[in-house]
């Protein structure tokens, strides 16, 4: 299939779901979550998409809170402008669209209430740098209860393609700040599997318990995207299954809320086991094996005018590289990989915010899997360890819309400050300028 | 992949597409409409007004005399809740 007729294709897949959507939207407006439950975003949301405990205590009830709209539909547009600190006299193979305004994304979604007890957060989305369009999180919930007051046991039963993707605290991969990042810049050359890398490739089931508004209890396990569940990664490259099997996960969650709800905090532990396949797959050594486990911790203070956020997580990673220690992929067969991210938050009036972030990665070296001689994206030393700083000032003129500037400082960049892929490039030069609008629809 | 298979992709996509975009409306549309409203203490709900002075009778979700769309039971006009909206 050459260039021409994918772009074609990509186009035409978006443009069936919005005229799916859209021949309904003419006869029956446009519902989402907030004309759902009447409510204003930053009821559920501290800031979108950060939730309150509004927003955590509806999507544990399963997105059912409110009166079924007979279509949920809403939209979301992305545009943005990022600017490189430095190529260094590289080519810019490596920023293709940098120093350029892009329609970064556009997505459609199909998120509400279904019945009584079953509720769908699912959305399509357009890469407009990548021209292509695919499925993005999905997620559809069974929930239900027992008991009533500070005494109801809330329990229910989630189906989704994107590990962390159901959980309702912010320091978990799948909603964790930054909560739009450039799509255009160089990031660092690994990062834990569990955070992104089996995102629309796997279709996961489980079930959790929500006991007196304070333990938070889940048993989940993925599976590929394929067969039955296709459709989970409808629009990605599935035709190489990520996981070998069945992979469970865990997860348990201490909260509290108090002050007449104003704050709240939580303290939590997940993790997961993946057997992970390595192409071309040796029938001696499928796959590797990958535990992720985590530490996180959340704290929160909302009232109208003044809002306060924290957010921390520690993902220790330790890899099994047995399948691809056998096809040469590596040079150490076992591994550990930690990736730390904290970040503070604080809005006025709902309006105008500032947040900051840390993020550090650690892991061994490994000159076969990280010192691949490539400028820009490589490493000399052959390791992985990269961290820096995230500053994001915002400002939403309507609820619905937010403008933001988002600076990424490296102070360590593929394991070096200066001259990290051995070919004169330092951590700063991939510093990011990325200044966005975000439109809710 | 020669023309018949992208053809075939093609066309395979197409129904998966249509299946989906289907698929959630008519579940909506099938299934009956409860509202589903929260327990007062899962969203702080007290009988007096915010500090700042805010309260259900200004709220979107208030319903008069004395309901609301997303918090169950007797709701007093002078109440307020976390999930709080201005009308």
């Amino acid at each position: 299939m050459n260039i021409s007729s994918s772009r074609i294709y990509a186009a035409g897949r978006l443009l069936i779901f919005l005229l799916c959507g859209l021949t309904v939207l003419e006869a029956q407006a446009v519902p989402s979550f907030r004309r759902q439950t009447g409510l204003e975003c930053t009821a559920c949301h501290l800031s979108w998409p950060e939730l309150t405990a509004v927003g955590r205590n509806f999507k544990l009830n399963g997105y059912t809170l409110g009166d079924k709209q007979a279509l949920p539909i809403a939209g979301m547009v992305i545009g943005s402008y990022t600017k490189t600190n430095s190529f260094s006299g590289n080519s810019n193979d490596n920023f293709p669209r940098d120093n350029e305004v892009v329609l970064q994304q556009a997505s459609v979604f199909l998120s509400g209430k279904i019945s009584e007890h079953f509720g769908v957060f699912s959305q399509w989305t357009y890469d407009g740098v990548a021209h292509h369009s695919a499925i993005d999180n999905t997620e559809f919930r069974y929930a239900n209860s027992v008991g009533s007051g500070n005494d109801k046991i809330v329990f229910g039963a989630t189906l989704h393609n994107n590990p962390t993707l159901q959980d309702v605290w912010n320091t978990t991969p799948a909603f964790r700040f930054p909560f739009t990042s450039t799509p255009v810049g160089v990031t660092p050359v690994d990062s834990a599997l569990i955070d992104g890398g089996l995102a629309q490739q796997v279709a996961g089931g489980g079930a959790y318990v929500w006991w007196h508004k304070t333990v938070y209890a889940e048993l989940s396990a993925y599976r590929n995207a394929t067969h039955l569940f296709r459709w989970f990664g409808e629009g990605t490259d599935t035709s190489q299954p990520a996981l070998d099997g069945v992979s469970p996960y865990w997860r348990l969650a201490v909260s509290q809320d108090w002050d007449d709800g104003k704050q709240s905090a939580m303290i939590g532990t997940y993790g997961a086991k993946f057997d992970k396949f390595v192409y071309p797959i040796d029938p001696a050594n499928p796959s590797d094996r990958i535990r992720d486990t985590a530490v996180d911790a959340q704290y929160q203070y909302i009232t109208d005018e003044h809002r306060v956020s924290f957010q921390g997580g520690l993902i220790r990673e330790h890899r099994d590289y047995r399948a691809s220690f056998a096809a040469g992929g590596v040079s150490n067969a076992t591994q550990k990989f930690d990736e730390l991210n904290l970040k503070a938050t604080y809005y006025y009036d709902r309006k105008y915010g500032i947040n900051l972030g840390y993020f550090s990665n650690r892991g061994d070296s490994d000159q076969t899997l990280y010192n691949t001689g490539d400028p820009i994206t490589g490493s000399a030393s052959g390791s992985p360890n990269s961290s820096g700083w995230i500053a994001e000032l915002n400002w939403l003129p309507f609820r619905d819309i937010r403008f933001g500037l988002q600076y990424t400082w490296y102070n360590k960049f593929n394991g070096a400050r200066n001259n990290y892929d051995g070919a004169g490039r330092n951590a700063s030069d991939n510093n990011t300028l990325y200044v966005f609008g975000w439109f809710m629809f | 992949m020669d023309a018949s298979d992208v053809m075939r992709a093609r066309r395979w996509f197409l129904l998966r597409s249509t299946l989906m975009a289907a698929a959630l409306p008519m579940a909506a549309a099938t299934c009956p409409a409860h509202a589903n409203k929260a327990d007062k203490t899962d969203l702080a709900y007290r009988d007096k007004p915010a500090a700042n002075g805010k309260r259900c009778s200004s709220c979107a979700s208030f319903v008069a005399p004395r309901g609301c769309r997303v918090v169950d039971g007797d709701v007093s006009p002078d109440g307020w809740c976390i999930a709080y909206s201005e009308k």
